[in-house]
């Protein structure tokens, strides 16, 4: 006890604890301060778990377009708490979002941004345009077909702003286009000046919280004076102010605790949401597919949906001009509301605005999370994707070729059913020699972490592997009413005999499923139970069946020179 | 935290928020710790596959003579799986064949084999040692590691993962 004591007098000597702790944590804070008071302190949590789960993040994430999205998997999918810790940041941002704000608008709807606390407001509105900068830099990192297009489409709304658009385009890219600048660029934006930019204004709008105080819960028929109103008017609403805080609890531990439960709360619906909706990887960016539905992250839906509004020459109007417009009334407005009262009641105007304005971008939003996607399109399993990128490291198409891109020393990889067993295909990727005599390339060799994808892809060129034996009747029973194959069959939908040659099974299989989710104007109805008459396994199976149709291989694979492995 | 209280009932209410507030405090930080200690530490528990490389045809090694042979070995390492380049000194003998790993026991740096002297010579801190890989002179604290070898239809195979000889 005395010594505890002796070092808290050490340490008062030397940095003041005693005065922290009485500036701090013994201040008043007024009386009425509930639950919605706890949103800055929730905004300051998340921060921390962002900067603390990005540090660790960073450990594992190479900013270069030929291995981030790579790097980004194995965070995700390998690496021990990878997943919780993308998780919480990923979550962590949507979060942030949604808490900053709702902690505008309570500082709108209570008044707080009045006299004199005008400077709070504005280093938060600040700060809030940089949470907005930092989900924008973040969302090109992991590199996948979201990031990529939002990052094209995010990059081009820049461009339209008015004289300097292209220039500050072409600044946020690194050069023309999208690459391996553009990366590094986002990268150190958000792992490095973002946070530190963020650090300094936040420390500035805390340190306003602290020494102006948390203003009291405004009470109908209050007025509080005008920045430009006369000085005795002012000391007299300070001096009132200054007795409500008296009146209150200290913020340790009565504020502080309520703020710990919010932020518990928080914490916990983030672990909720990391369990049930797990961070996904999607698939590498690629700047030639042109079957992919670019979507923004949700907090950008409302401006995707705006843009659809404003056909050709007005599309800068609701590109630029409107969110540049919404930004300045932000800023300004301590400075253009005139009006001495604080209850939202009281202001019917301003919170008619404000209400209005919530639910237009809610609308939006909504609206966006709505509009259907225009291209029919099913991305192929991850693993399969990997497969086909092994497939081109590993120079499989020197000696293989996929409908007749390649090589021909071996057999099209796209055509006629799987023929080999998985073992002797295993030995076949390890070393391709072994099995096939004469391979002029023996020190191809893929190794174990590579197989899987290679299988799963090589089975994906056939059709997804064999369908079962009762393929064929089930397609019988349940198709071939409308649908025409090798002759025979109804006419009411495309004829199917060269299906396999333009669709993937998982496109055919998801398609049975479900068509409109594909083809919004399809007349065939959902076969997937309960709709449906039939189950998932169902499905697959006659999506096998159907991927393997397509026309009849030129030539036979090759027979000879072969050994057994 | 040290300023008075009226009432014994603000007391016991204070305390309580306190107490809240420490445990409060205890579990967030636990629940953020747990995942990123078990990320920081886990290459303490990751173990590398081993690799088995074809080095050389065994009748293309000379006898008695310390060679040293490159080779690429592809892994992954985390997201990368690469090629890279690596080098063993393989001394063959009449009874049997032994591959050396390139790099000094002392402290890491890679060595030479020294025709004139007929010894295995580092540059670093003047290690010297004999072509079976014994501590002639000098600092090294062991002999030269070694590779698991593997001699299959007359072909040399190692799994470069250093070994210490016993």
């Amino acid at each position: 006890m005395r010594r505890g004591r002796a070092i808290t007098d050490w340490l008062d000597e030397r940095i003041g604890i005693r005065e922290i702790q009485r500036v701090l944590f013994a201040r008043k804070i007024p009386a009425g301060v509930g639950w919605l008071y706890t949103l800055g302190s929730v905004t300051l949590f998340l921060f921390i778990l962002q900067v603390t789960t990005g540090i660790f993040m960073a450990m594992s994430y190479a900013p270069t377009p030929d291995h981030a999205y790579d790097s980004v998997r194995y965070l995700t999918e390998e690496a021990p708490f990878g997943w919780l810790l993308r998780g919480l940041h990923v979550w962590g941002a949507s979060a942030m979002i949604v808490v900053v704000l709702l902690h505008l608008l309570r500082t709108f709807f209570t008044g707080a941004y009045k006299f004199p606390r005008e400077a709070t407001w504005l280093s938060g509105v600040v700060l809030l345009l940089l949470v907005i900068g930092f989900g924008f830099t973040g969302y090109l990192l992991p590199w996948n077909q979201r990031s990529y297009w939002a990052t094209e489409v995010g990059t081009r709304i820049a461009a339209q702003a008015p004289l300097l658009g292209p220039t500050i385009a072409r600044v946020l890219r690194g050069g023309r286009e999208i690459g391996a600048q553009t990366l590094t660029r986002f990268y150190a934006v958000h792992v490095l000046l973002l946070p530190a930019v963020v650090v300094a204004l936040l420390g500035l709008h805390l340190f306003l919280v602290v020494r102006q105080g948390i203003s009291a819960p405004p009470s109908r028929g209050e007025t509080t004076p005008l920045g430009s109103d006369s000085e005795a008017d002012r000391s007299r609403a300070l001096a009132r102010y200054h007795e409500q805080k008296e009146a209150g609890e200290s913020f340790f531990p009565y504020t502080l605790a309520k703020d710990m439960a919010a932020v518990l709360i928080a914490l916990g619906v983030l672990f909720a949401l990391v369990l049930w909706l797990p961070p996904e990887v999607g698939e590498l960016a690629d700047p030639t597919d042109t079957t992919f539905n670019p979507r923004p992250e949700w907090y950008f839906l409302f401006l995707f949906q705006l843009l659809k509004y404003f056909p050709g020459w007005l599309e800068p109007v609701a590109a630029v001009v409107l969110p540049t417009l919404g930004i300045v009334l932000l800023l300004a407005l301590p400075f253009v509301d005139r009006s001495r009262r604080r209850h939202p009641l009281d202001r019917r105007l301003a919170s008619a605005v404000a209400v209005g304005a919530v639910v237009f971008i809610s609308g939006l939003t909504v609206a966006g999370m709505h509009s259907p996607l225009l291209s029919a399109y099913v991305p192929p399993a991850p693993v399969v994707a990997e497969g086909a990128r092994s497939f081109q490291t590993l120079d499989c198409d020197h000696c293989h070729s996929v409908r007749g891109q390649g090589g021909t020393l071996g057999p099209d990889l796209a055509l006629g059913p799987v023929t080999r067993d998985v073992g002797w295909m295993m030995a076949h990727f390890k070393d391709p020699s072994a099995v096939v005599a004469g391979n002029p390339m023996p020190t191809v060799a893929a190794i174990d972490p590579e197989i899987p994808g290679l299988l799963a892809y090589v089975a994906e060129l056939r059709g997804g592997g064999p369908p079962s034996p009762k393929a064929g009747k089930l397609y019988r029973r349940y198709c071939s009413e409308c649908h025409m194959l090798d002759g025979r069959g109804g006419d009411k939908g495309p004829d199917l005999s060269d299906i396999g040659s333009s669709r993937t099974r998982g496109f055919i299989h998801r398609y049975i499923e479900d068509p409109k989710s594909l083809v919004t104007d399809s007349r065939m109805p959902a076969f997937l139970a309960p709709e449906g008459p039939l189950s998932h396994m169902q499905i697959e199976d006659i999506s096998r069946f159907l991927a393997q149709h397509r026309p009849a291989p030129d030539s036979q694979e090759p027979q000879h020179g072969e050994k057994t492995p | 935290m040290n300023e008075g209280c009226p009432t014994e009932g603000g007391w016991s209410r204070r305390r309580l928020l306190a107490s809240f507030f420490w445990a409060a405090q205890a579990l967030v930080t636990a629940l953020i710790a747990t995942p990123v200690l078990g990320y920081l530490l886990a290459p303490l528990f990751r173990r590398q596959p081993p690799v088995d490389v074809r080095l050389v045809e065994v009748d293309a090694l000379p006898l008695d003579r310390p060679e040293r042979v490159e080779f690429v070995v592809r892994r992954r390492d985390g997201w990368v799986i690469e090629g890279g380049r690596r080098a063993a000194w393989v001394v063959r003998r009449a009874d049997g064949i032994r591959v050396f790993d390139p790099r000094c026991t002392h402290l890491g740096c890679a060595y030479h084999w020294d025709a004139a002297s007929s010894h295995f010579v580092c540059p670093c801190h003047s290690g010297v040692y004999d072509a079976d890989g014994r501590v002639v002179s000098g600092p090294p604290p062991r002999p030269l590691d070694t590779y698991p070898v593997r001699v299959e239809a007359g072909v040399l195979y190692v799994t470069p993962n250093a070994r210490r000889t016993a």
